[in-house]
């Protein structure tokens, strides 16, 4: 078997449109799942009656369970459940019109926000009590002392995790190609597909993952530097 | 000054203070003694929210009350500002310097201009005889440092009342010291003290007023002088006996 480098071109250039899909669908369900999982941190701390065991049961239904198959169920039995209702409330949308790209994007950003609400759990449970209730006591509002005292606290537990949070969500962000979104993935299998090439598509798959991995892995040690160099005296 | 009338504080069936009234007068150095569990840190934590009471009044000499068990936010947040709290174990924010720590609720609560707020920060910090560590963050100070930096952080507004829940029993023998003689100074300054320790030469010496608990009640309200000579409870002398272990060898 020898390795097709002239389809490896084609198909990396053929590739490229499908790259910013790819980012797309990691920047919004972190830009998503960033607050919303804190949010759920926080809610499931302060154990509020009746939303705290609903959110840990919905975290541990989407920790718990396979990623393709969340996709299926969202993907085949959300629309059915849609269209019955728009159709009984007299809303003309067609749900199989829509771009299957929304469903991906509710999705991931759902599982993701169960992902970071998990990371940020931990990390909230580094930042001992005493430290919000000094807040409290120096006038600051919960909200405040969250923002300003917990949270930059937390971060140093959070950072790692949440970059290997990021790395996965990209590797799986692949799965969209499920959901009926053309990705790079998709795009891949379909271009290894017409000459069956696909050794060199798939060795193709691996580099550009690489490659946007350490993109992902680079951008969180320019953020995590950064927020050091802010604190620098306090690492002591 | 201010008066708690008919606190009450229950942890599930455990009735931790019952049915307690204290006044606090302007001025006063009040250290409140009692055996351990008795329920003083309850109550200093009730008197500033971080507890919710089931029962009791909140009132102030200039008028208005406000009830411990349905006080609002805005009511919580307007009554924290006439006290001023320090920890057992110091709870300095660990991501500010010494004097951020002492500006932060000056700046982001009470709003005040930051130059302003550094430069109360700064006499604060002066105050407690760390004008020179301002830029320290918690873990580069000393644990009596510490602990100066969070008696700053409580007075660098002014409250009415500062309430101290054993300010020094976490810190090593060698470094009591420092922390008592800044409190002492703020007693010669007038500043209004409500403060739990079992230092009983503080109590001795500097305190105008002890209040003895007992069981979630006080027993005994009195002067030092009174109190250390001949306490009238037999509760209160089994306590002196165990803290001071030449007590009832000598009488004043
Ligand atoms: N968060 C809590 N939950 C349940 N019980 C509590 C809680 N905090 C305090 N208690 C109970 O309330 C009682 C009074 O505790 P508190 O800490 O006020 O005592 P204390 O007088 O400060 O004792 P010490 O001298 O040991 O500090 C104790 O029996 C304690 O077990
Ligand atoms: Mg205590």
């Amino acid at each position: 078997m020898s390795f097709d480098l002239d389809f490896f071109a084609r198909a990396a250039r053929a590739v490229l449109p499908g790259i910013p899909l790819t980012l797309l669908v990691v920047a919004f369900s972190l830009a998503v799942a960033l607050p919303l999982g804190f949010l759920t941190a926080v809610a499931r701390a302060k154990r509020v009656r009746a939303l705290s065991p609903a959110l840990a049961f919905l975290v541990s239904l989407m920790r718990g369970t396979p990623m393709i198959v969340q996709i299926y169920v969202i993907y085949n039995a959300l629309p059915l459940m849609l269209s019955a209702f728009f159709r009984k409330a007299g809303i003309g949308v067609n749900v199989f019109d829509v771009d299957p790209l929304l469903y991906a994007l509710f999705l991931f950003s759902l599982n993701t926000t169960a992902t970071l609400s998990e990371v940020f759990r931990s990390a909230l449970s580094t930042v001992g009590a005493g430290q919000m209730e000094a807040a409290l006591t120096c006038g600051l509002s919960e909200a405040q002392a969250y923002v300003r005292i917990v949270v930059p606290q937390m971060m140093r537990a959070a950072s790692a995790p949440l970059c290997n949070a990021a790395v996965e969500l990209l590797k799986n962000s692949s799965l969209v190609f499920y959901m009926g979104v053309r990705d790079l993935m998709g795009i891949i299998k379909t271009e290894a597909g017409i000459g069956y090439n696909y050794f060199e598509g798939y060795a193709l798959a691996l580099v550009i993952y690489l490659i946007l991995c350490f993109g992902v892995q680079g951008i969180f040690r320019l953020v995590e530097r950064r927020a050091k160099r802010g604190r620098a005296a306090q690492a002591a | 000054m201010l008066r708690i009338s008919h606190l009450s504080k229950s942890f599930g069936s455990n009735q931790v203070i019952k049915d307690l009234s204290i006044d606090i007068r302007q001025g006063d150095v009040t250290v409140l003694l009692g055996p351990s569990g008795c329920g003083k840190t309850t109550l200093l934590r009730c008197i500033d929210f971080l507890e919710r009471a089931e029962s009791g009044t909140l009132s102030f000499a200039d008028g208005g009350a406000v009830e411990f068990a349905t006080a609002a936010k805005k009511e919580i947040a307007r009554c924290r500002r006439r006290f001023g709290f320090v920890f057992q174990n110091h709870n300095l924010f660990s991501n500010k310097t010494a004097l951020e720590n002492v500006t932060e609720g000056l700046i982001v609560a009470r709003r005040i201009p930051k130059p302003e707020a550094v430069a109360i920060g700064r006499e604060a910090l002066a105050r407690v005889g760390l004008a020179n560590r301002e830029d320290y963050y918690p873990n580069q100070l000393s644990g009596g440092q510490q602990q100066r930096v969070g008696i700053a952080r409580a007075i660098a507004a002014k409250p009415d009342v500062i309430l101290l829940d054993e300010p020094t029993s976490a810190l090593d023998p060698e470094l009591t010291g420092e922390v008592l003689d800044v409190m002492k100074a703020l007693a010669e300054d007038g500043v209004t003290m409500l403060a739990v320790t079992h230092e009983m030469t503080f109590a001795q010496d500097v305190a105008k007023r002890i209040v003895f608990m007992d069981g979630g009640v006080i027993i005994e309200d009195s002067t030092p002088r009174a109190f250390f000579a001949k306490p009238r409870e037999e509760r209160a002398r089994q306590f002196l006996k165990r803290l001071l272990p030449n007590y009832g060898e000598y009488t004043i």
